[in-house]
This record gives C-alpha cells, sequence and structure tokens, in this order.
C-alpha cells in the first residue's frame, strides 16, 4: 500500500466518522479549519481503550503521509479541482481564463515551485472567494475578480493561493484532519480504484465524498497569515507593486457581513482586519520599496471589465451591505 | 454546526442588501495617529494628522501602501495599513440598514461585546466555498479538460510579462517563511 492509500483510507475513515457523529467534542476543536462546521452533531461517546488503539494507529498512518511524492500530490489535486469545478464552473470567457492564467503562471515561475502544473480557474460564482488545492490547482471567483481594481490585486489573490501550494499547506492540513479521523471512527473500506500519476505510478483514485471533505477543509491562522507575508514577497518578485494584496483583503473586509452567510469558512479563519495588521507588523515596510512596481490596472480593466458578458456582474465595485452598529 | 438552518432565513435578507444601490465606500477609521497627506509620500506637505479613530472616506485609488481620502472637506493620502486595523474599537457604520447584522454576528458565535469593526469582519477569508455548492457537486470533467487547454506555459508566461514590461527580481521571504521541505521530485513537471 502506497502512502497516498494510507492517507486516503484514513480520510475515508474521516468521513464515516464524520458521519456517524460520535466524535468525542474535544477533538474538534483546535483543528484546521473548525471541523465543527463539517461535523452534524458531535457526542462524547468513545471509549477509552478504543481511543487508546486509534491513537497508534493514526500516529503510523501520518507518519506514513509525512512526504508525500509530488507526483501524488498533483494527482490530488488533479482529482479535487473537477469536484470543484462541479460547485461552480468556469467562468465561459476564454480571455479572462487565459489573462489569469498568464499572470498566474508567471508569478508561480518566481516560486519555489515553478514546475508545477499550475493552472488558474476563473468560476462562475457570486461568492468572494479564491483558493487551492495541491500540486497546482488554483481557484478564483469571479464574485472576487469583478470587485478588483487592477493586476497587482489580482496578483496578490493568486500570489497567496501560490504560497499555500508551495508551503504544501493543504497537504498538511489533510494530515491533521487525518489524524483526527483515524481516531474517530474503526477501519474504512476504500474503493480500490486506481489511477496513474504524472510519471506514471498507480495511485488510488478518492471518492466523491472525500474530495468534498477535502475541498471545504480550511487552513489555520498562521497558514493564512504566511501566505499572506508571502503572497506580497511574490508578487514584488514578479514585479508587481505587493500592495495589491493587502488591498484585496480590504475588499474582503468590505464584503465580510454581506459574504458570510454565503461562505462556508467564516469563524475559523483570521479576520482581514486580523490579516491586515499582520502584515502591517511582518512586512509592509519592507516591501515599500517595491511600492512603485506595476499595478497594470489598464491592462487589468482591458482584460477583464473590457470583455465582460451582459450576464457578468458590473464592473465597478458592488455596494458594500448596509450596516447598523449592533 | 447550524450554519445551514441560519442561511435559510438569512438569505433573503442578505439578498435584500445587497440590492440596495451603490453607496460611496463606506468610511473607515483611522486604527493609529496617522497624516493626511498631500501626496502618497512621507516627504509630501502635511495636510492635517489624524488622531486615532477619525472617520475617513477612502477614494477609489491607491498608490502602493497609500489610499486616496477624503477627511471632512480635505482631500489627500493616507496609509492603507493605518485604516480600520489593529484592535481599534470604533463604530465605522454609518448607514442604516436594521440591525440584522449584529444578530446575524452573535449567531455565528461572535460574542455580544465584540460589537466592532473587528468583530463583524471575522467572517470570511480568502478561501473557502458555499457549503452547499459542494455538497451537491459531481465532478465537472469537461470543464477541467477546458480548465487544462487554458494552462499557459512558463515561456508563454515569460513572453507575457516581457510584452507588459513586468520584470522580476530578487526578493526574500522572511526568515520564518524561508522554503524548508519543497522537493522537487523528478517526473512532477508537465
Amino acid at each position: 500500500m502506497n502512502r497516498l492509500s494510507l492517507f486516503l483510507t484514513a480520510i475515508t475513515m474521516m468521513v464515516l466518522g464524520a458521519s456517524c457523529g460520535n466524535l468525542p467534542k474535544d477533538l474538534t476543536k483546535g483543528l484546521p479549519g473548525g471541523l465543527g462546521d463539517l461535523i452534524p452533531s458531535v457526542g462524547s461517546s468513545s471509549s477509552r481503550s478504543s481511543v487508546d488503539s486509534l491513537v497508534s494507529g493514526a500516529k503510523a498512518l501520518q507518519e506514513g503521509t509525512k512526504d508525500i511524492p509530488e507526483d501524488e500530490e498533483i494527482a490530488l489535486g488533479e482529482q479535487l479541482m473537477p469536484v470543484i469545478l462541479g460547485a461552480a464552473p468556469l467562468y465561459d470567457n476564454e480571455r479572462i481564463q487565459r489573462y489569469v492564467n498568464q499572470v498566474g503562471r508567471w508569478i508561480a515561475s518566481k516560486s519555489e515551485r515553478p514546475n508545477l502544473p499550475w493552472r488558474f480557474a476563473v468560476l462562475d460564482s457570486k461568492v468572494v472567494n479564491a483558493g487551492a488545492a495541491p500540486g497546482g490547482q488554483i481557484y478564483i471567483t469571479t464574485g472576487l475578480l469583478f470587485r478588483m481594481r487592477s493586476e497587482a490585486e489580482l496578483a496578490g489573490a493568486l500570489a497567496h493561493e501560490i504560497a499555500h501550494v508551495v508551503q504544501r499547506h493543504q497537504i498538511t492540513a489533510y494530515q491533521s484532519k487525518l489524524r483526527w479521523g483515524a481516531l474517530s471512527a474503526g477501519a474504512g473500506a476504500l474503493a480500490d480504484t486506481k489511477i496513474k500519476t504524472g510519471v506514471g505510478r498507480q495511485v488510488a483514485k478518492i471518492g466523491l465524498n472525500e474530495a468534498k471533505s477535502m475541498i471545504v477543509l480550511s487552513l489555520g491562522r498562521d497558514e493564512e497569515l504566511q501566505a499572506d507575508r508571502m503572497g506580497m514577497v511574490l508578487a514584488a518578485r514578479a514585479g508587481y507593486d505587493p500592495f495589491g494584496l493587502p488591498a484585496t483583503i480590504q475588499i474582503l473586509q468590505d464584503m465580510s457581513a454581506e459574504q458570510s452567510g454565503l461562505s462556508l469558512v467564516y469563524s475559523t479563519h483570521p479576520s482581514p482586519t486580523d490579516r491586515l495588521a499582520a502584515l502591517d507588523i511582518a512586512i509592509a515596510k519592507s516591501m515599500e520599496q517595491y511600492a512603485n512596481q506595476a499595478t497594470a490596472q489598464d491592462r487589468f480593466n482591458a482584460n477583464i471589465l473590457g470583455t465582460t458578458t451582459s450576464s457578468a456582474p458590473p464592473p465597478t465595485p458592488a455596494p458594500a451591505p448596509p450596516k447598523k452598529k449592533p | 454546526m447550524r450554519l445551514p438552518q441560519i442561511s435559510r432565513w438569512l438569505l433573503p435578507l442578505l439578498l435584500a442588501s445587497a440590492a440596495i444601490p451603490a453607496l460611496a465606500q463606506q468610511a473607515v477609521p483611522t486604527n493609529r495617529t496617522t497624516d493626511l497627506r498631500s501626496r502618497p509620500e512621507d516627504a509630501s506637505t502635511l495636510i492635517r494628522s489624524l488622531p486615532e479613530g477619525t472617520m475617513v472616506q477612502p477614494i477609489n485609488e491607491r498608490s502602493g501602501p497609500w489610499k486616496r481620502a477624503k477627511v471632512g472637506q480635505d482631500n489627500g493620502w493616507v496609509r492603507m495599513m493605518h485604516l480600520r486595523g489593529g484592535s481599534t474599537v470604533v463604530e465605522a457604520e454609518t448607514s442604516s440598514g436594521g440591525g440584522f447584522f449584529a444578530a446575524f454576528n452573535r449567531l455565528l458565535g461572535g460574542s455580544g461585546e465584540r460589537s466592532n469593526t473587528q468583530a463583524r469582519s471575522a467572517t470570511v477569508g480568502i478561501r473557502g466555498f458555499s457549503k452547499e455548492d459542494v455538497e451537491k457537486a459531481s465532478a465537472n470533467n469537461s470543464d477541467f479538460e477546458k480548465l487544462k487547454r487554458y494552462q499557459t506555459s512558463g515561456s508563454d508566461a515569460d513572453r507575457f510579462a516581457n510584452q507588459n514590461r513586468l520584470s522580476s527580481r530578487s526578493v526574500a521571504y522572511l526568515a520564518q517563511d524561508a522554503i524548508a521541505n519543497v522537493n522537487s521530485a523528478k517526473g512532477a513537471t508537465r
């Protein structure tokens, strides 16, 4: 059994565990992604002895997946992306898709993993969002893209996601969840369908439910803040004004209240305010020397706003939701 | 977690709020004592000093870390990182629209006391997805094939950068973010 198979077996267990809903409550806390979101109910019925025996198994599983080879990581991401596209399809505009891929691929070339099969999907969704799956699969929604005002802002958001992939944050999060998942249920059966990786090795094909569990998994605060810091650096390396990223976070800041009802991930993420404050303390000053690099506002407008179809959201930033002090 | 139920009755309210005509970008408070300057640089003329909590009307123009803004009758530039951050507890919202966001935040776990801008914005990250969308999804392989066709090669990306005068430069990560464990397994490139 190869390492990915072990990993996926445990993910299967995790899914089973979630449907059983019999997790000790404390295990659902402090995990990446606020697992409470995904679990309909949590009780406290695990017996001590079964937990003990599962702990050792889980440890072995986690150690077994510590170093997933790159081809397996890519194969995993390439199984998640079709499901992401099942949740929201590609936005039907070839020029915009190609433009975003050019910007994203250029930034990725400046990362430590330039040779991954980087793909950047613009999703037709009003949800304001961007995300990444392992191995270089990145998405951004039209809900976010059409609120941006320059290529530097797009670069900032893509660079943030590229940083997650470079650091393998998703893999680490799956592994953390997997440790919990192995604790949560007994053995899980894994479908033994196989797929080939890019280098021809056979790995287990993941099931739809496992894929969904991974897609909705969020990362921890530390990972998000790291991706923000690295995102500014990556954007600066690619010749962009790195302050496009904090400007994008300010878009989220304006959007949060409206979007919180529509987005899966809300309470476990650092707030935009928190993220901006962290960037300010950590890196903003040292990035100022690159602040006069390209924003490419005109090129962005020509490629994005000039080519939106009539069904697209308006090119101007959407109105902020009305708010009132509580 | 009871989000789905909450969403069900809040959704119409949220959609209604989105239908309200565009307002000017909302005024935001400064998060520290800062300056309104005549140009987006420290060496420019000081128009006025802004105490922490001063309400500033941002204008949709940015120059690096500076944001164009209006304070009262004064127009100038203020540092974007000095707006609405940190632990400042200032009521930023002035427009009307009902109190349901307050209830919303409490339902989402925000404590009653944290009724400041920070609490209100502590609800979304740059990733994640609509849970309902993912739950009902099945693999969309045809769009994935389409996506592969949009994939840009490294050399095409270089050409894009050259044509658009994007030049790369060497910039280091912070020490804490240095890449320690990135492998480059053979055969991963395509």
